[in-house]
């Protein structure tokens, strides 16, 4: 299935349109309207960069996770100082011209990542290419049989349900715990749970608790998570996102 | 080229991670991930960098909940406020503090023995100079030495301390931001975490000057 024949492939991204109307804001905006577009503008950055660091990490050479983060850290703010001072005027560019150049500057952090540490710059084979590091599948996801979908179609409902019974933030603490592997620290931090790091923690023990016990009464041990267990969660919880949003707002 | 190097398939995924789709192209995406092992994993990824970011972005940190409280609380709190703003702000005007520095303690064998198999002569004398409270020689030594590992992150600590006393908070506060602080152990952890304050609490002063 190529995702270039669903509605949204037709359509051309939406971040570097994003950046420019943030851009143009940033431009008039002053004291702490500024700090927050400026903040708004990092992270934008921040998400292309590391996207594009990605993809060129998987044409030339492999890094760890640890140094693409600097990687897209230290892009980001570069590329950020630039719009600030004037030095990338965004409002001059084309949407297609701001992703060349968003993936240039990344390139070339990537190759001289690369070179630092010495590591060999060579486009793989496309046989490697088909399965880079960081990307491969366990055994199991490896053309599964069809009782094994069927079996963890089954546990990832079954998950789905269990989960829905957490509160919402519950759900979230939880959420960016398993599958964005967060510190307690920063999901304490995190905008939408602002809580005390004890407080998380607590949280997540109990919910690991009640997912386990609800797990079990419809059956089902809580084991590695299958392929798609991800995109079936994250629509449940942007959808209680959302709803969370709405009732802190009414609170 | 393989389907999932296609720069298109990036893309979408950095718009989702930003929230910038609609319902249903969300839900195409989905529904490709579904299918799509790989692609899943690359949405996941971009979904946790844009979750960091924003647990990382001060500003929208401050945006904390404020506690329900009595108004006559709100009233007494607030008198007390204005009351130390004031004579702060006295003290402040009479005599202007002197700029605050931080130094980590270094123990240099140590420090520089943690990096052992990277360990250039560069290294030891870039950690020996902000040792001696040598600003000059430690931030450019600091900047161009390169160690791998977890010293690398020490190295950060440094640089970003070496800034923040060389009156630099926004370059410190930049080193600080890529530093990883779940991940440094004590002390260095209970060092990075002061270093921030001190270098956040510099920066807005700067700003509001």
């Amino acid at each position: 299935m190529d995702i270039r024949n669903r509605s949204v492939g037709a359509s051309p991204p939406h971040w570097p349109q994003k950046l420019q109307d943030l851009a143009e804001k940033l431009a008039v905006a002053k004291g702490a309207e500024r700090r927050s577009l400026r903040g708004e503008i990092w992270r934008v950055l921040i998400a292309a960069v590391s996207g594009y660091a990605r993809l060129h990490t998987y044409k030339l050479g492999w890094l760890p996770d640890a140094e693409l983060n600097d990687l897209a850290s230290v892009k980001a703010l570069e590329l950020l100082e630039r719009i600030d001072g004037h030095r990338w005027e965004l409002d001059r560019e084309t949407a297609p011209q701001i992703r060349a150049f968003v993936s240039t500057v990344t390139r070339n952090g990537v190759v001289d990542a690369l070179r630092r540490t010495a590591r060999t710059i060579a486009v793989p084979e496309p046989e490697a290419l088909a399965l880079p590091t960081g990307m491969k599948t366990s055994p199991s996801q490896v053309a599964p049989s069809s009782s094994d979908g069927v079996e963890a179609m089954e546990f990832v409902e079954r998950l789905r349900e269990c989960v829905e019974t957490l509160a919402p933030r519950a759900r979230k603490i939880w959420f960016f715990r398993v599958f964005y592997e967060m510190p307690s620290k920063w999901i304490a931090r995190h905008p939408e749970i602002l809580m005390e790091v004890g407080h998380v923690d607590v949280t997540l023990q109990r919910c690991r608790k009640q997912i386990g016990d609800c797990m079990q009464t419809k059956g089902m041990k809580v084991r590695e998570l299958p392929p798609g267990t991800f995109a079936a969660l994250w629509d449940s919880c942007a959808r209680e996102r959302s709803r969370l949003a709405e009732g802190e707002q009414h609170a | 080229m393989p389907d999932f190097l296609d720069h298109d398939r990036f893309d979408h995924a950095i718009d989702f991670s930003l929230g910038l789709l609609s319902d249903e192209e969300e839900r195409a995406l989905l529904e490709m991930a579904r299918h799509d092992p790989e692609f899943e994993r690359l949405l996941q990824r971009q979904c946790a960098v844009a979750a960091r970011a924003r647990a990382e972005h001060p500003s929208e940190r401050k945006r904390r909940p404020r506690p329900r409280v009595g108004r006559r609380l709100t009233r007494r709190v607030g008198a007390a406020a204005a009351l130390v703003a004031v004579l702060a702000l006295f003290l402040l005007l009479r005599s202007p503090a002197p700029p605050g520095e931080y130094w980590i303690p270094v123990d240099i064998d140590w420090t520089t023995q943690r990096s052992a198999n990277a360990i250039s002569e560069e290294w030891r004398r870039a950690v020996e100079s902000y040792a001696a409270h040598d600003l000059q020689t430690a931030i450019p030594a600091l900047e161009k030495v390169r160690p791998e590992g977890a010293a690398a992150s020490l190295r950060d600590l440094l640089l970003a301390s070496s800034f923040f006393n060389a009156r630099r908070p926004i370059e410190a506060l930049e080193i600080l931001r890529r530093i990883d602080l779940d991940s440094l152990p004590e002390p260095w952890h209970g060092y990075a975490s002061e270093l921030f304050s001190r270098v956040g609490q510099q920066v807005e002063l700067d700003r509001d000057s």
